[in-house]
């Protein structure tokens, strides 16, 4: 019926493509000939009867111009009111095919689902990182990030992202720049006694907000005269630190919000969502200058080598960005002069990136770990798309004869690829449904364990992956469709109208073979990403950190503010750490300047006979003072000498411990114990190096680095940055016990954060560990899809060719040949993608070095693995299908046809 | 002829277009000569109008066209009712006439007062 359907409409759509206009002058022209002839007849004159017509007719010009236009209208109506016919009957043969094999549409939508969520998952992500600009930044394509780029004198490449003030002074001056801004976020205490809380502030320059063009909702933003020293200290309030902190009150404005040393007077509210131009979140922004006096850090303006500001500007309009940079680049060496001749930074240049951080130079790891992830869902999509080509392929294998019917019957190729299009876009469009399920799921997943620390603002469906979903599931739809339609278009149709259902072995598709292939060598890949990766991950989780993070705690303490000297300010952490350890949970107790990956020193560094340090030591090598049972705290083993003990205070002898990656590196074979060291100056007294312990990670999870240890009461250079405990049991339970003890030791002491040292160090495997457990999950379920595909195309192909089975165990074949014959189909497929799959590999898997951790890109092990267990696959999608086909009875088989 | 010229009346010339294709499918010179030749002349219409008339319904669905010979062997285009355009002259005929006559009652009622 359906085909007279068709037929009837292949007429209808011709008379309607006729050209309007053509056939409205033949109509009328028809009529005029017809009513001259009748009037001339009647006995009129030609020209009489010409003007009698045209008086009977009226205005030709207006009339015609109607009835073009109504015709018009009235075609494109037509050919709307088609095309929607169509696609509801296609739409509608669709759902009906559906409902007939709810199994094969579960199939193809799952794996639809699976491919396109992967991708809508890993487009939230990716889009919150790379793509779009921060909130409320006007024309933020003009807004750009500084960072200096160049290489140690070892060789090895730095990127800062952090500059000094006098380089965003410097910059101010440039003319390729409307406006400059800095800031610095961290976190801060406000509030007194229980109202007390850390919050995380941003110290931004003046020209901060009016550079992003961000407006208040309420009262007013920071300016410039905000910023000027003596000026009084305001703050503004992140909308929803206002809401949370204050219940949204419009009467905040004027209050105190109690911090630093004066509080700070509440002067505005930022809008809604405004976080600056980082990803974390900020509750509280602050001009810059109160920085330099909350932390009592006034020579930090001048401190060139000092890099802790983040600094941004806006562009002049029409300035070329690398004249911009030129400039920067100028005025930065120039600033540097001294440090640059003395042989630092000798070829440091800035860079301005994209105000998108992690689209900068200064991208972090998981943002590039984020995007690997990225390519790989497409590479999930790719092989879910092929896995559906191909179960559409069979499908229309087995429709082949209706198909023929139809074509015999008349209805047009196009027609019948709309309609097999139409078919795979709904079950596109079912999986894609699905997909904004997995999304929802799988993008909370991925927030909270891959990026914890991007402020992330809504749902992880919100309306751009909501669109990108859509268009993902089009593009899928035709993907998957398109070849599957246009084969099965063009079939021979004498051949296929003379055979049965056994026929059409000879072609069982090419296609078919090839896209199986090409699912089994992308698989391949992906495990192989997998296992380089998982790899990866082992080796970091077995690197000897050299200390023991376990059951160790990082206090830091914040003091009132007031002016004191370093003794007090000693004396003051003495008692504290006194207390803690003579809490029954706590063994040892130490404190040191520098806290492992989170802040450190180098400073200048001399040694007798030696011109200058060899380029390994860079960066370092690192200083830290520590006081005495530093090393026991933290399980860093002395290998050789002596640790410090009390008796190394400022009037003893200036002693040092070197860790043992410095001690070779200075000394070779030679016992480093006697040694000297002159620190900051050639001049200076020798500081005698008195032991050597392991080489502890201090900023580098990757590599041990040059570093070396002074008591700190023989150098207060760098102040106490935190006191370490070292306790027995539950460290969360120990974490609460010595923040109590904390806080009731010392009025000086204003607030307190202990935190495991562990939860400092993970952040450092984090995306060691995303990337290893995405990629896995990645490869499994590709391996999966890939293992089903293989699975579906060996059962149909086994139920096609039932009869010719039949024949063969008829004509004596045994079970055990058959079974063969299966299975060498099986892994033959199989082998052909795992080769493909496998150079591929090898030729792209340098690419990831990257995100790799001592392991080869080419690691033997990782291939062997995945080869091994791609065969194994194989073998089980074979058994099935393999063990249908000896069942076959060939009386059956032969009778059934 | 002698007879005054007669105004078409708001509406009604759908109505005798659908009329004059009951009989058979009619391409637009036999509906105006039929028009012109069945009410003796007296309903004046302007043959654009009466094409504006047969597009406009073949828009709407009323009547269909084709392309077919005329009796001298021309091309012309030929429109035959549709179904719909069926319901739609018999429910113009019934308000139609239903009007007429309520018009005339109306009027002969003056002549017997």
């Amino acid at each position: 019926m359906s085909t007279i359907d068709g037929l009837r409409r292949v007429f209808r759509i011709a008379s309607v493509r006729r050209d309007v206009k053509t056939d409205l002058e033949e109509e009328l022209d028809f009529h005029f000939q017809m009513t001259l002839e009748e009037l001339v007849a009647g006995g009129m004159s030609q020209s009489a009867a010409r003007a009698e017509a045209n008086r009977r007719f009226g205005d030709l010009k207006k009339y015609k111009k109607d009835l073009e236009r109504t015709d018009r209208r009235r075609v494109t109506q037509a050919r709307w009111a088609e095309a929607l016919r169509i696609v509801r009957q296609d739409v509608g043969y669709a759902l009906r095919g559906m409902r007939h094999s709810p199994g094969f549409t579960a199939a193809v939508v799952a794996t639809l689902a699976l491919g396109i969520g992967a991708n809508a998952t890993m487009f939230g992500v990716v889009d919150r990182l790379l793509l779009q600009p921060p909130a409320h930044v006007k024309d933020p394509g003009q807004v750009r990030r500084f960072s200096s780029h160049g290489h140690w004198s070892s060789g090895r490449p730095f990127d800062f992202n952090y500059l000094a003030y006098g380089d965003f002074i410097d910059w101010q001056a440039a003319e390729s720049f409307e406006s400059v801004a800095a800031y610095n976020l961290r976190a801060t205490t406000l509030g007194l006694g229980t109202e007390m809380r850390r919050v995380s502030a941003g110290f931004a320059s003046g020209d901060f907000f009016s550079l992003l063009g961000v407006q208040p909702v309420l009262g007013r933003l920071s300016q410039r005269k905000d910023d000027l020293p003596g000026a009084p200290p305001v703050a503004v309030l992140s909308y929803g630190f206002w809401q949370r902190e204050f219940g949204g009150d419009p009467s905040v404005l004027g209050r105190v919000v109690e911090g630093g040393r004066q509080g700070y007077t509440v002067i505005g509210v930022a809008p809604q969502g405004f976080i600056g131009v980082e990803l974390e979140a900020v509750d509280i922004w602050i001009p810059l200058n109160s920085f330099f006096v909350e932390f009592g850090s006034e020579e930090r303006r001048e401190r060139r080598w000092a890099y802790w500001l983040k600094i941004i500007a806006r562009l002049r309009p029409g300035v070329d960005p690398s004249r911009a940079e030129t400039e920067a680049t100028l005025l930065h060496r120039t600033g540097r002069r001294e440090m640059i001749e003395q042989g630092f930074d000798a070829d440091v240049a800035i860079t301005l990136s994209p105000i998108q951080t992690e689209r900068g130079p200064s991208a972090s790891q998981e943002s590039l770990v984020a995007r690997w992830l990225a390519g790989v869902s497409l590479v999930v999509l790719l092989i879910a798309c092929a896995n559906v080509a191909n179960l559409l392929l069979a499908r229309a294998t087995r429709r082949r004869k209706e198909i023929a019917i139809r074509l015999a019957l008349g209805i047009s190729r196009r027609r019948l690829i709309g309609e097999l299009l139409t078919d795979s876009l709904v079950l596109a469009g079912f999986g894609g449904a699905v997909a904004l399920l997995i999304a929802a799921w799988g993008g909370e997943l991925v927030r909270t364990v891959l990026l914890p620390d991007v402020a992330w603002a809504g749902s992880p469906v919100d309306s751009r992956v909501l669109v990108f979903t859509a268009a993902l599931t089009l593009i899928t739809g035709l993907a998957a469709g398109l070849v599957p339609a246009i084969q099965a278009s063009r079939p021979s149709l004498s051949a296929d109208l003379k055979e049965g259902m056994r026929g059409g072995r000879a072609r069982r598709s090419g296609t078919r073979m090839a896209l199986l292939i090409a699912q089994g060598a992308l698989s391949v890949i992906l495990l192989v990403g997998a296992g380089l990766v998982v790899r990866s991950l082992q080796r970091v989780e077995s690197i000897d950190l050299g200390m023991v993070p376990e059951s160790v705690l990082l206090a830091r303490v914040e003091l009132e503010p007031a002016e004191r000297s370093d003794d007090e300010v000693i004396r003051i952490h003495e008692r504290a750490l006194e207390r803690l350890k003579a809490l029954p949970i706590v063994e040892e107790g130490s404190a040191s300047g520098g806290i492992p990956f989170m802040s450190g020193a180098i400073a200048e560094l001399f040694v007798p006979g030696l011109d200058s340090l060899p380029p390994s030591s860079r960066p370092g090598p690192w200083i830290d003072a520590v006081w005495p049972g530093y090393f026991a705290t933290m399980g860093t083993p002395i290998t050789h000498g002596r640790g410090f003990t009390d008796a190394d205070d400022a009037n003893a002898t200036r002693v040092a411990v070197v860790n043992e990656a410095m001690a070779r590196g200075l000394w070779r074979q030679e016992d480093p114990l006697g040694k000297c060291l002159q620190i900051e100056s050639r001049d200076a007294p020798c500081t005698y190096v008195v032991g050597v312990v392991a080489n502890r990670r201090i900023h580098d999870i990757m590599r041990p680095e040059w570093t070396y240890f002074v008591p700190l009461k023989q150098n207060f250079d760098l102040g106490i940055g935190a006191l370490f405990v070292r306790g027995r049991g539950d460290s969360q339970q120990l974490a609460a016990a010595v923040r109590r003890e904390l806080m009731v030791a010392d009025p000086n002491i204003r607030y307190g954060v202990v935190q495991p040292l562990q939860e400092v160090i993970d952040p450092k495997f984090r995306h060691f560990r995303l990337g290893a457990t995405m990629f896995t999950i990645f490869g499994l379920l590709a391996l999966v899809v890939a293992a089903l595909g293989l699975f579906a195309v060996l059962a149909f192909d086994i139920s096609q060719r039932t009869h010719e089975i039949g024949v063969r165990s008829a004509l004596g074949a045994s079970r055990q040949g058959i079974v063969g014959m299966v299975m060498r189909q099986a892994v033959g497929l199989t082998a052909a993608g795992l080769v493909i799959g496998l150079v591929v590999a090898v030729l792209a898997s340098r690419k990831l070095e990257p995100v790799l951790y001592e392991v080869s890109p080419r690691d033997p092990l990782v291939f062997g693995g995945v080869a091994v267990t791609l065969l194994l696959v194989a073998i089980a999608a074979g058994i099935i299908p393999a063990a249908r086909a000896a069942r076959v009875d060939p009386v059956k088989a032969l009778r059934s046809e | 002829m002698g007879q005054e010229e007669l105004k078409l009346l708001q509406g009604t010339l759908d109505l005798l277009v659908l009329k004059s294709l009951i009989f058979g499918p009619r391409h637009g010179y036999a509906v105006a000569r039929w028009i012109r030749e069945t009410s003796d002349e007296a309903l004046q219409v302007e043959e654009g109008a009466l094409y504006t008339s047969l597009h406009r319904m073949e828009k709407r669905g009323w009547i269909e066209a084709e392309w077919g010979v005329s009796d001298n062997n021309r091309r012309a285009k030929y429109y035959g009712l549709s179904k719909s355009g069926r319901k739609q002259l018999a429910a113009s005929e019934r308000t139609w006439t239903r009007y007429a006559e309520a018009v005339f009652k109306i009027l002969g009622a003056e002549a017997r007062a």
